[in-house]
């Protein structure tokens, strides 16, 4: 945007309209992004339901704002997701969409950051970047399932932008930017935000090591004063320990809840020394989500190391690349969205190759090339490649559906074969024929077009499907563990419960066998007179029983029961070779790898005279 | 089989040795900024202010409900340190860390070293010996365990269900905070902690005693006192050698920590050997060996069992008839370390040396203390206050002192002027007022047994009994006074010191005599002051004896009085407007050498403080004592003999060093020093046989393994805290309670499990609280509010297990809102099984293990019910 700047020799009327605010095209087209990112992220926050890992940061919060809430206070992972949830639960009410709202627009904030990178990647680079995030499924998950890290990475572009202006205007304000961000990122948001800081931190350091560029030299002269000695530590420090301090604590109304720093520490140190539950799942689902973007990435670096183009950023990039997948390998505590610590440096460097494709190309060529020429060629490398995704992955299902499990019993139709093998030809044939008729570079800049449009496309879809459609299929790496939805129903019978004995206040008396930090737990957050058990004979005799036990257990009367399904789980170790292609490309498996999925039932058992409708004595107060 | 067991528990020190390390790393920023008058910049202290800063931060934070008990708390307590200690080392001057590194990298590893052997050595010693039994170990078991269990600050008192701990519980926050960083149950904690404090203290001692002796190269003629660069003969700089201050340091660790006192050499030895007669043994009268042994042996397998606690009991007091009235406790700290208890005093060891450090540093620095050191000071120091309450004045005035000492030095003139006077009492009300409001939320709302001062009018110590306790600083430190006396040459105030020790004795006496008559006319206290007198026939008879007794037993006072003649002449040098020629009889010191009137360095002056204030601390007991529980001076002598031993041993360190080993004075000539050498040799190797010996029979008599039986060596002493079905009941219930919030019932046991099976288990092991348990520490802890806070419980468990009948069961039950009852081997020899009847007919059992069992009561919920 621009303001018109006034002149004085206007007349009235002209200054009235010199002083309109004009909107360029690049703002347009951010804000279409973010409105396209608000709308992926919140579409459907509350058809979907409350994923285990994102129960006990909600509870904790719930429990914080809801003083009548039944269950033990709770020590919450993230401080920072603790305060937000907390706010959001003042406003909205205890439900799944006031649990997620605020990490969803969080998620949708970060697709538009690269605009505030413009001047160090230009224009076109950052909106090619915006698009890409917009389309990453790591991204567009993390932000639907209230993960943490969203946070962490908002906190470590704000730091980084921060830095970037300080190095251009040494203004305290931006020095005390960077301390707060840091601060927040390594205290308040999660446990791999202390790792990703040191990743960050070290890839600044190492990649202004060894660049020669002049572009972040910071010694201007022998009078200017060293970066670290004019930095405002002490000022930054201050505030980032007060930002620390007045968030974990909710503006000191809850000073306890500093406990929740503690715990991002130790989570930190735990994640370094106990074994993971799924070994390199940040790795695996940044590999599993974005196999274009990793392709394209290694693409882009073998184009910039050929040109010789390797700027101090693109630099760090690749170092923070090669350090976040470390980090992934050595970080037992990393969930699936801890990907994106590779992802996010994969899309800026590939942001750049697709920016140098899209560009105008200037350089001397034989043939008179039309401006179509790269679009008709990426469009029919589109074209194409679908219809080797079709072909590819009913292959994938022939294989899967293999008549003894293995390869030899495979019964693979010829249309696929043929329809794998004609697209790969004809892209052949493409190619050539661009080549001949225009040039190399024009065909290749077409087909990687092309290329990175079927990927921001299939990303878009895979991302919605593993978020919304598929949210409670454990086959998705993302959700290896994913709440049912019959807990939605569970909760429904519940209120009808309620509504039949207590006019509809949640006060009915609720005995649950079940974990205070779990799916069960959430499901009766607001039902106040709750008691949590773990020994079903204590329930004996009461109103309404919660079990999870597999037992049938004796209440000592009649009962009448009804079984939910909570949740599914599965593991990676169950895949085997002929389930890869098919899972990779459609989330199926073979039936011998589903029976390993675990599925985890909660019974509801009401009391014959609850059942048949005869009002209880419920307590006014909880328990 | 060391082998074997370091491949299973290693891991276990290594951690331990790791949070120490990282503990020293997190506060050693600020030990180099703050601490820069010590010659190391207080590397060697960093361990121990480390663990105390770090436990401070989180126990406050934890108190003021910022933090919840948790190891992630801990953590960030630990971050805090660190970055405040970054902060301030980038405040202020660039400090040259190559240059520290190049002078200090040899008391680095050295001190490095130390730290590993000790850890490692002791670590070994208990796995031998893991025992947490007897004396007082349960009860410090129990306070572990229940700061480790505690969701949040103040603890629970794990013996008083519904009230938090009275007691100086901070060391015990530092043994769960370690325990739970390090993954282990407070069984294993009890005996590593054993072991940390062992080594810290040891390192803490060299370093104290390693910058004390350096600090002696890095005088320089003509500047300010505690500038770091020495000046050889020729006027050129070099660099000091410091291999004679890490060797004195080294001393100094040995005589804190290894070293003990005369008992065992000079009684115990003769006493089992039966190579002493009736005479000799009677001559020191130590309690139970003043007469031969019956049977004796000279294998020490063959000794008494426990022989090894008689080096604590060396004073004995008798009464006018020569009955003895009570024992009094004389222990010093390898004892401590052989017996094992983790006790206050034991535990504030290695931060009472840090005071001494910071005393030190206080002198050599040069200027006034920054208001950042004083934090320092009033963190370090009333942490003392929490840890062992009767340590915290004791440094404070020392740190005082040792201000003084430096003013002395700086005026030149020895005498310290009204605004020295000043100074001195507004930096210790200020050290004194910090430390009451950082450590308020302990202080609130403590409760001590102490009452006052009461006079000691019957029993002073006999010398012999004196030089049993401090034999081996007698034969060291004796002649370093005189020997100092001697290179005050005609500076020595004479005068003064006669006149301070007159006053001093007079004050004393003064004191004791007003107290006799307070104690006479108030009724509260005649009975602890004046009973004795009447039993006996009033003053008219015993008056008499008490004269004689004075005098026939007023040699040891002569004999301290005569040294703090000594060591008050020799730091108020007479000004007698002489000029005193620099020549050989003075030490170095700042200021003109023609007009110098104090000729004694900052080192020599400190180590003279050091033994005034323990003088001080000895003498005292001979008239006074602290009112408390035990109604004797037992107590008083314990604490103050206890500290004195610790700054007679740095002292003596240092006296070893400034005799033998600083080449540049003159006196004394080369045959004092040989026989002083010799005699030194002889003195600590009379007090180094002790320790050999008592670890040897803890190790492997005691365990049974020199009669080839003894079991695996472990860490874990949990076995030794409770009867076997017993342990693997608590175990079950261990495995089953989540949290804090219950109360278990369980029949109350005596002090030291003396007469019962092991009582509190539930408390002692888990930090679950127990309804009530050994009633008279309670008394001690919580002094005169006892009554009020426990009411009737004792009797009410009473009839819990004893009244058949279930309504009055029920109805205490209600009362105290008792969720499980325990009923096991303890029970079973108060009650007898047909106690348990009741419970088994009406109650879940939710643990059983043999004969034991865990009856569940109320609602609580447990993680289900273990077959």
């Amino acid at each position: 945007m621009q303001d018109v700047i006034h002149t004085p020799n206007m007349t009235v009327e002209q200054r009235r309209g010199a002083r309109q605010m004009t909107i360029s095209l690049e703002a347009l087209v951010y804000l279409a992004l973010a409105a396209l990112a608000l709308a992926l992220r919140v579409a459907e926050l509350d058809t979907v339901p409350m994923m285990p890992s994102e129960i006990p940061q909600a509870l904790a919060a719930w429990r914080g704002v809801s003083p009548l809430a039944s269950g033990d206070p709770l020590i919450p992972p993230s401080a920072l997701l603790f305060t937000l949830q907390s706010l959001s639960f003042t406003v909205l009410g205890g439900t799944e969409v006031a649990a997620r709202l605020l990490t969803a627009l969080a998620g949708a904030a970060l697709v538009i950051t690269p605009a505030l990178f413009r001047g160090v990647l230009g224009s076109g680079q950052a909106l090619v970047l915006s698009v890409f995030l917009l389309c990453s499924p790591v991204l567009l998950f993390a932000s639907r399932f209230g993960s943490p890290v969203v946070w962490s990475l908002l906190a470590l572009i704000f730091g980084l932008w921060g830095l970037w202006k300080w190095s251009q205007t040494r203004q305290t304000s931006h020095g005390i930017l960077v301390s707060v961000m840091a601060m927040t990122l390594i205290f308040l948001t999660e446990p791999g935000g202390s790792v990703l800081a040191a990743v960050v931190a070290l890839s600044l350091l190492m990649a202004r090591m060894t660049s020669r560029s002049s572009r972040f030299n910071f010694d201007d002269g022998a009078d200017t004063p060293s970066p670290s000695s004019s930095f405002p530590w002490r000022t930054g420090l201050a505030v980032g320990a007060l930002v620390v301090v007045v968030v974990a604590t909710e503006f000191m109304l809850h000073p306890a809840r500093l406990s929740a720093v503690g715990e991002t520490l130790a989570g930190t140190l735990r994640g370094f020394t106990q074994p993971a539950e799924t070994p390199l799942l940040p790795l695996a689902s940044s590999l599993f989500y974005e196999p274009f973007l990793w392709a394209l990435g290694v693409v882009a670096l073998v184009v910039l190391v050929r040109r010789g183009d390797f700027s101090v950023t693109d630099r760090f990039l690749l170092i923070w690349l090669l350090l976040g997948a470390v980090a992934s390998l050595l970080f037992a505590g990393g969930t699936a969205a801890h990907g994106l610590w590779t992802i996010i440096p994969l899309a800026v460097l590939v942001s750049r190759l697709a920016t140098d494709m899209l560009s105008v190309d200037h350089r001397p060529s034989d043939w008179s090339v039309p401006y179509w020429a790269r679009g008709v060629i990426a469009l029919v490398t589109v074209g194409l490649l679908a219809i080797f995704t079709l072909a590819f992955q009913s292959m994938a299902r022939a294989v899967v559906e293999s008549l003894d499990g293995t390869f030899a019993g495979v019964n693979v139709q010829l249309t696929s074969v043929i329809l794998i093998i004609i697209p790969i030809l004809f892209l052949g044939v493409i190619y050539f024929t661009a080549v001949s008729l225009w040039n190399a570079r024009t065909a290749l800049r077409g087909f990687g077009l092309g290329v990175v449009v079927f990927a921001l496309a299939s990303s878009l879809g895979s991302g919605w499907v593993a978020s919304v459609v598929d949210a409670t299929d454990p086959l998705e790496p993302f959700h290896l563990r994913a709440t049912s939805g019959d807990v939605f129903l569970m909760r429904s019978t519940l209120m009808d419960v309620a509504d039949r004995q207590t006019n509809g206040f949640t006060t009915v008396s609720i005995t649950a066998e079940a974990p205070q930090d779990g799916i069960v737990a959430w499901v009766l957050r607001d039902f106040t007179n709750t008691r949590f058990i773990s020994d079903i004979n204590q329930a004996r005799g009461d109103s309404i029983v919660i079990s999870t036990s597999p037992v049938f257990p004796d209440l000592g009367g009649s009962y009448v029961g009804q079984d939910f399904m909570l949740e599914q789980s599965w593991s990676l170790q169950a895949l085997t070779p002929i389930d890869l292609l098919a899972w990779w490309t459609q989330g199926w498996v073979s039936a011998a790898a589903q029976e390993a999925i675990q599925v985890r039932t909660a019974f509801l058992w009401l009391r014959q005279d609850v059942y048949n409708g005869v009002p209880l004595e419920t307590p006014s107060f909880p328990r | 089989m060391i082998l074997e067991w370091l491949l299973r528990e290693g891991g276990i020190i290594l951690s331990w040795w790791l949070l120490a390390a990282v503990a020293g790393l997190a506060a050693l920023p600020l030990c180099l900024r703050l601490l820069g008058g010590l010659p190391d910049r207080g590397y060697t202290l960093a361990r121990a202010a480390g663990v105390l800063l770090i436990a401070f931060v989180y126990w406050l934070l934890a108190s003021l409900g910022f933090l919840y008990n948790t190891t992630g708390g801990m953590l960030l307590a630990w971050l805090i340190v660190l970055i405040a200690g970054v902060v301030m080392f980038f405040s202020g001057e660039r400090i040259d860390l190559r240059g520290w590194w190049r002078e200090n990298r040899s008391v680095v590893v050295t001190a490095e070293l130390v730290f590993i052997v000790l850890l490692l050595g002791w670590a070994i010693v208990r796995a031998h010996q893991n025992g947490i039994s007897a004396t007082e170990k349960p009860m410090e078991l129990a306070f572990t365990s229940a700061v480790m269990r505690s969701e949040t600050f103040p603890p629970n008192d794990p013996w008083m269900a519904g009230y938090a701990i009275s007691y100086y519980y901070f060391g015990y926050v530092m043994a769960a905070m370690l325990s739970m960083l390090s993954g282990v149950p407070s069984t294993i904690g009890f005996n590593m902690m054993i072991a940390l404090l062992f080594a810290l203290t040891g390192v803490t001692a060299f370093g104290v005693v390693y910058n004390l002796a350096r600090s002696r190269t890095f005088g320089l003629v003509g500047r300010g006192v505690g500038t770091r660069h020495a000046v050889s003969d020729d006027g050129s700089e070099r660099l000091p050698s410091n291999r004679a201050a890490l060797l004195t340091g080294l001393l100094g660790m040995v005589f804190v920590v290894l070293m003990s006192n005369y008992q065992p050499p000079l009684v115990e030895i003769p006493y089992q050997t039966g190579t002493a007669s009736a005479e000799y043994l009677s001559f020191w009268d130590t309690k139970e060996r003043g007469r031969p042994r019956f049977g004796s042996s000279a294998d020490p397998n063959d000794w008494d069992y426990w022989w090894f606690f008689n080096a604590a009991r060396v004073i004995y007091d008798r009464d006018l008839d020569g009955q003895v009235t009570t024992e009094v406790i004389d222990e010093f700290p390898q004892f401590s370390f052989v017996l094992a208890d983790l006790h206050p005093h034991v535990l504030s060891l290695p931060f009472a040396l840090l005071g001494v450090g910071l005393a030190l540093h206080v002198l050599l620095r040069g200027r006034a203390p920054t208001p950042a050191e004083i934090v320092l000071y009033s963190i370090c120091l009333g942490g003392l206050i929490f840890l062992n309450t009767w340590d915290g004045p004791i440094y404070m005035a020392l740190l005082v002192g040792a201000d003084g000492v430096r003013r002395l030095i700086r005026n030149g003139s020895g005498r310290l002027e009204t605004r020295d006077l000043r100074a001195l009492l507004q930096l210790g009300v200020t050290i004194v007022g910090l430390s009451v409001l950082l450590y308020l939320p302990f202080l609130i709302g403590f409760r001590s047994q102490l009452g006052g001062v009461l006079p000691n009018i019957v029993y002073p110590t006999r010398l012999q009994q004196y030089f049993l306790v401090f034999g081996p600083f007698f034969f060291i430190l004796t002649p370093f006074l005189i020997i100092e006396a001697r290179r005050a040459g005609r500076r020595m105030n004479w005068r003064l010191g006669l006149q301070t020790a007159g006053l001093l004795l007079a004050l004393l006496v003064a004191a004791m005599l007003l107290l006799t008559l307070l104690g006479a006319l108030i009724p509260a206290l005649q009975v602890e002051v004046l009973n004795w007198i009447e039993a006996n026939g009033g003053w008219s008879s015993v008056l008499p004896g008490l004269l004689s007794r004075r005098i026939s037993y007023g040699l040891t006072a002569l004999v301290l009085l005569a040294a703090v003649v000594l060591v008050v002449g020799r730091l108020f040098p007479r000004d007698n407007q002489d000029r005193i020629r620099r020549s050989g009889d003075s030490d170095d010191a700042g200021g003109d050498p023609q007009t110098r009137i104090v000729t004694y360095s900052p080192a020599a002056g400190f180590a003279l403080l050091l033994i005034g204030f323990g003088l001080v601390l000895t003498l005292g007991p001979e008239f006074l004592y602290l009112r408390d529980n035990f109604g004797h001076r037992m107590n008083t002598v314990f604490k103050l003999y206890y500290q004195a031993w610790a700054l007679f041993s740095v002292a003596g360190a240092y006296a070893v060093y400034s005799i033998l080993m600083a080449n540049r004075l003159g006196i004394p000539g080369r045959t004092v020093k040989v026989v002083y050498g010799v005699v030194t040799a002889a003195a600590v190797a009379l007090g180094l046989v002790y320790p050999v010996l008592a670890v040897r029979h803890r190790m492997f008599v005691e365990t049974g393994r020199v009669a080839g039986e003894g079991q695996q060596l472990t860490l874990d002493g949990g076995d030794s805290t409770a009867f076997a079905d017993d342990y693997a009941a608590v175990m079950c219930f261990n495995e089953l309670a989540q949290g804090d919030d219950y109360v278990v019932a369980e029949a109350v046991g005596g002090s030291y499990d003396s007469h019962n099976p092991p009582s509190g288990l539930t408390g002692k092991l888990l930090g679950i609280p127990n309804l009530y348990n050994w009633p008279g520490h309670q008394s001690q802890w919580r002094g005169t509010s006892l009554g009020e806070v426990a009411g009737t419980r004792q009797q009410d468990i009473d009839r819990l297990y004893s009244d058949p009948t279930w309504s009055s069961t029920q109805e205490i039950i209600d009362r105290y809102g008792i969720d499980f009852i325990y009923f096991g081997s303890n029970e079973r020899q108060q009650y007898e099984a047909a106690a348990e009847v009741k419970f088994r007919d009406r109650l879940e059992v939710v643990c059983e293990r043999g004969g034991s069992r865990y009856y569940r009561v109320g609602e609580a919920d447990i993680v289900g019910v273990a077959g």
